[in-house]
C-alpha cells in the first residue's frame, strides 16, 4: 500500500515537472514607430490602418504599443498607446476596440514634425520591449528610414542594444531622387540592416501590408 | 588452370597432389562438412519445431480465451434471457388465462346453440299433415295440393327455425374470436418455441465452450466469429471519432475563455489540450456510466458491490449531464466570440457603421450548435460500447496473427534447415566425386583384403 502511494507521488512528481517544463509561452510584444516627419506624414492614416490590423490579429497577454518618430524619439510624449491584452478573448478582443479608439485620435490629431529621430524611436521602443513579459519581441518601423536629426537631439552616436528584438521595416517609400538611381534605395536599406544587427537584433524588410502581417503571424 | 596449359605435366600433378590431399583429409572434412551443415540444419529444425510449439500453444490459448469468454457471454446473456422470461411468465400466464377464459365462453355459447338446434322438432300434425298430401298426391296427381303441403311444411320449418336465428348470429359471432384467440395461442406458442430454440442453442455452445474436452471447446471457439463483430465495432468507433473531431472544434475556440489563449503545453495550444482533456474526460465518464450498467466490462468497476456500481452510475450520470451543461455554455461562448472578432475586424478595417446590423440574439447556427453540445457527450458515453469489441477483439485477432506468424516462421526455419542438409550432403557427394580415383582404390584394396583372410580360411 505505502508502496504504491509512493509510486503514485513519484510519477505525480514526475508528471508535474515535467508538465512544468513543458509549459510555455507564446506571447509576443508588438512596438510599431511610425513616422511622422514631414515627407512622411501623409503615410499615417495607412500605418494607422496596419496597426489596426496586426492589433486584430494579437492574442490575450500580447502586448502593442504604438510610438511616433519625431524630432526627438527617446520621450514618453512619442508613446501613443501601450496596451497588454487581457487574458480571455472577449476581454481582449474589447481591448483591441479601446485601442482602435486611441489610434483614430492619434490620427485625427497628428502634426508633422520638422526632424526625423529613428534611433531615439529604436531605443525607446527598446527598451519598452525590455520591460515586458512577452517572448517575441518585434519593432515594426513605417518610415521611409531617412534620418534627419536636429542639432538639439543628436542621436547619431546612440548605442543601440536590440538583442533578441526583430525589426521590420514596412512601407518604406522610395524618395523622388531614387527614381533616376534606385541603388540608393537599397543601399538605405542595407545600412540600416547592417546598424540593427549590429545592435544584435533580426531586420526584416516587408514591402506591403499583407507580407508585413505574414511575418507576424 | 593456375598459369599452366592443359597439356603441362606439372598441373596434373598439382591436380593429383590435390586429389591425394583431400582423400587423406577425407575424414576430417567430412566431419567439419557435416557439422557446419548439418549441425545449422539441427538448429533450424530445432527452431522451427520450437516455433510451432510456440505457434500452437498461442492458439490453443487464443481458443480458450475466446472459448471463455463465449461462455462468459453466453452465461449472461442466459442469464437476462431467464430474467426476462422470469419477468414475462405472470404475463404470458395471464395472456393465456384470459384466451382461455373466452374460449371456455365460446363453448359454453357453443353448446346452448347445439342444445337449440337439437331442441329442433317440426310439429307432428305438420309431418302427419304433409305425409297424407303427399300420399293423396301420388294418388290424385293433385297438383293444387302438392303445392299447399309444400307451403304448410315451409310455414313449419319458418316457425320452428325464427327462434334459431339468434343462436345463429350468436354463432356467427362467436366463430371469428374463437380464430383470433387460437392465432393467438399459436403465436405465443410460436414464440416460446423460438425463445426455447435460442435458449437450447446458447445452452449447447455453452456447454461446448466449458466441455472438458479440448476438441470441443475448440471447435465451439472456431464457430465464433471475431473478425466481423471487430470490424463493425470499429466502424462505429470511428463514426465516434468524427463526433470527437466535431466536439474538440466546438469547445477549442471557447476554451480560451477559461484558461486563456497565450501558454503552450509541449508544443500545443492551451484551449486545445483543456479542450482534448474534456473530451478525454467524456469519454471515461462514458466508459464508468456503461460498465456500471453492466453494459460493457472495460473497466473493473463489473467486479465491485452493487452499491458501489449504483453510486458510479449515478455518478457518471451526473458528469455526463454536467459535461453537456458545460458545452452548451461553450457553444454559447463560441458564438460570441465569434461576433466580438467580427467586430474588430471589421473596426480595424474601418467598417464600424455596420456593427448595429451585425449583433444578432439566438441564431439558428448557436441552437444546432448547443444541441450538438448536448448530445456529443451522450454519444461518446455510447461510444463505449464498442470499445469493448474493438479492444477484446483486438487481442483475438493479435492472437490468431501471432500464430499465424510463428507457423510462417516455423515453416521457413524448417525449409532452411531442409536446404541447408541437401546442400551439405550436395556438397559431400561433390567432395567424394573428385576423389573417387582414390575412394575406387580403397575400395578394391579392402574387397581384396577381405576376400584373402577368407581364401586363408578356407
Amino acid at each position: 500500500m505505502m508502496r504504491g502511494l509512493a509510486v503514485c507521488a513519484a510519477l505525480a512528481a514526475g508528471l508535474l515537472t515535467a508538465s512544468c517544463g513543458a509549459i510555455t509561452s507564446k506571447s509576443t510584444a508588438i512596438f510599431m514607430l511610425v513616422d511622422a516627419s514631414g515627407t512622411y506624414v501623409k503615410e499615417v492614416p495607412g500605418a494607422i490602418t496596419t496597426a489596426k490590423l496586426v492589433t486584430s490579429r494579437l492574442n490575450s497577454n500580447d502586448m502593442f504599443a504604438f510610438g511616433e518618430i519625431g524630432s526627438c524619439s527617446f520621450s514618453d510624449e512619442s508613446l501613443v498607446v501601450r496596451r497588454t491584452l487581457p487574458g480571455t478573448p472577449s476581454r481582449a478582443a474589447y481591448t483591441k476596440q479601446e485601442v482602435f479608439g486611441e489610434l483614430d485620435d492619434y490620427g485625427a490629431r497628428v502634426k508633422a514634425t520638422s526632424w526625423t529621430d529613428i534611433r531615439g524611436g529604436l531605443r525607446f521602443a527598446a527598451d519598452e520591449l525590455y520591460q515586458s513579459d512577452q517572448n517575441d519581441r518585434v519593432i515594426v518601423v513605417v518610415s521611409d528610414l531617412v534620418e534627419d536629426v536636429s542639432p538639439d537631439c543628436d542621436t547619431t552616436g546612440l548605442a543601440l542594444d536590440l538583442n533578441g528584438i526583430t525589426v521590420i521595416a514596412t512601407n518604406v517609400i522610395k524618395l523622388d531622387a531614387e527614381a533616376s538611381d534606385p541603388d540608393a534605395y537599397y543601399a538605405r536599406l542595407r545600412e540600416w540592416q547592417a546598424l540593427v544587427e549590429d545592435a544584435g537584433g533580426t531586420w526584416i524588410h516587408a514591402n506591403s501590408r499583407d507580407r508585413l502581417l505574414d511575418m507576424l503571424f | 588452370m593456375f598459369g599452366l596449359e592443359w597439356t603441362d605435366w606439372r598441373l596434373w600433378v598439382a591436380i593429383a597432389a590435390a586429389i591425394l590431399l583431400l582423400y587423406i583429409a577425407r575424414p576430417f572434412l567430412h566431419g567439419l562438412f557435416r557439422s557446419i551443415f548439418f549441425g545449422l540444419a539441427y538448429v533450424l529444425r530445432d527452431t522451427a519445431r520450437r516455433l510451432e510449439r510456440a505457434g500452437n500453444a498461442i492458439y490453443e490459448r487464443y481458443v480458450e480465451l475466446v472459448a471463455a469468454h463465449t461462455a462468459e457471454t453466453l452465461e449472461q446473456k442466459m442469464i437476462s434471457q431467464e430474467l426476462k422470461l422470469e419477468k414475462r411468465a405472470p404475463e404470458i400466464d395471464r395472456r393465456i388465462s384470459s384466451i382461455v377464459d373466452r374460449l371456455e365462453t365460446s363453448r359454453s355459447e357453443l353448446d346452448d346453440t347445439v342444445e337449440a338446434f337439437r331442441a329442433v322438432d317440426l310439429d307432428e300434425r305438420t309431418v302427419q299433415t304433409v305425409r297424407g298430401d303427399l300420399a293423396e298426391a301420388n294418388t290424385t296427381k293433385s297438383k293444387a295440393r302438392l303445392t299447399s303441403a309444400v307451403t304448410d311444411v315451409r310455414k313449419a320449418v319458418k316457425e320452428e327455425l325464427a327462434p334459431l336465428r339468434p343462436q345463429i348470429n350468436a354463432l356467427r359471432s362467436e366463430l371469428k374470436p374463437l380464430g383470433e384467440n387460437t392465432s393467438r395461442l399459436r403465436t405465443i406458442s410460436t414464440e416460446l418455441e423460438r425463445s426455447s430454440k435460442r435458449i437450447n442453442d446458447d445452452l449447447a455452445t455453452f456447454e461446448a465452450c466449458i466441455h472438458p474436452d479440448y476438441e470441443q471447446r475448440r471447435m465451439a471457439a472456431q464457430r465464433q466469429s471475431i473478425l466481423i463483430p471487430w470490424l463493425l465495432a470499429l466502424l462505429v468507433m470511428m463514426i465516434a471519432l468524427t463526433g470527437v473531431f466535431l466536439n474538440f472544434f466546438l469547445i477549442q475556440r471557447p476554451m480560451a475563455e477559461i484558461v486563456g489563449d497565450d501558454l503552450e503545453v509541449m508544443g500545443m495550444s492551451l484551449p486545445t489540450a483543456a479542450a482534448l482533456v474534456v473530451i478525454f474526460l467524456e469519454a471515461v465518464a462514458g466508459i464508468v456510466l456503461m460498465d456500471s450498467a453492466g453494459v460493457t466490462r472495460i473497466t473493473l468497476i463489473a467486479n465491485l458491490p452493487r452499491i458501489s456500481k449504483r453510486v458510479l452510475f449515478y455518478a457518471a450520470i451526473f458528469f455526463l449531464c454536467a459535461f453537456s451543461f458545460f458545452e452548451a455554455i461553450l457553444a454559447i461562448q463560441r458564438e460570441v466570440l465569434i461576433e466580438i472578432d467580427q467586430q474588430t475586424t471589421r473596426m480595424a478595417l474601418g467598417e464600424g457603421e455596420g456593427l448595429e446590423e451585425a449583433a444578432g440574439g439566438v441564431s439558428l447556427t448557436m441552437i444546432a450548435q448547443m444541441v450538438l453540445a448536448i448530445l456529443i457527450p451522450w454519444l461518446l458515453a455510447i461510444a463505449a460500447i464498442p470499445l469493448e469489441t474493438v479492444i477484446q477483439n483486438f487481442i483475438f485477432i493479435l492472437r490468431l496473427v501471432l500464430h499465424q506468424v510463428m507457423l510462417f516462421l516455423a515453416f521457413i526455419f524448417s525449409l532452411l534447415a531442409t536446404v541447408l542438409k541437401a546442400l551439405g550432403l550436395f556438397i559431400l557427394r561433390v567432395y567424394d566425386l573428385l576423389i573417387f580415383l582414390p575412394l575406387a582404390i580403397e575400395q578394391m584394396i579392402r574387397r581384396f583384403t577381405r576376400k584373402s583372410p577368407a581364401k586363408d580360411a578356407a
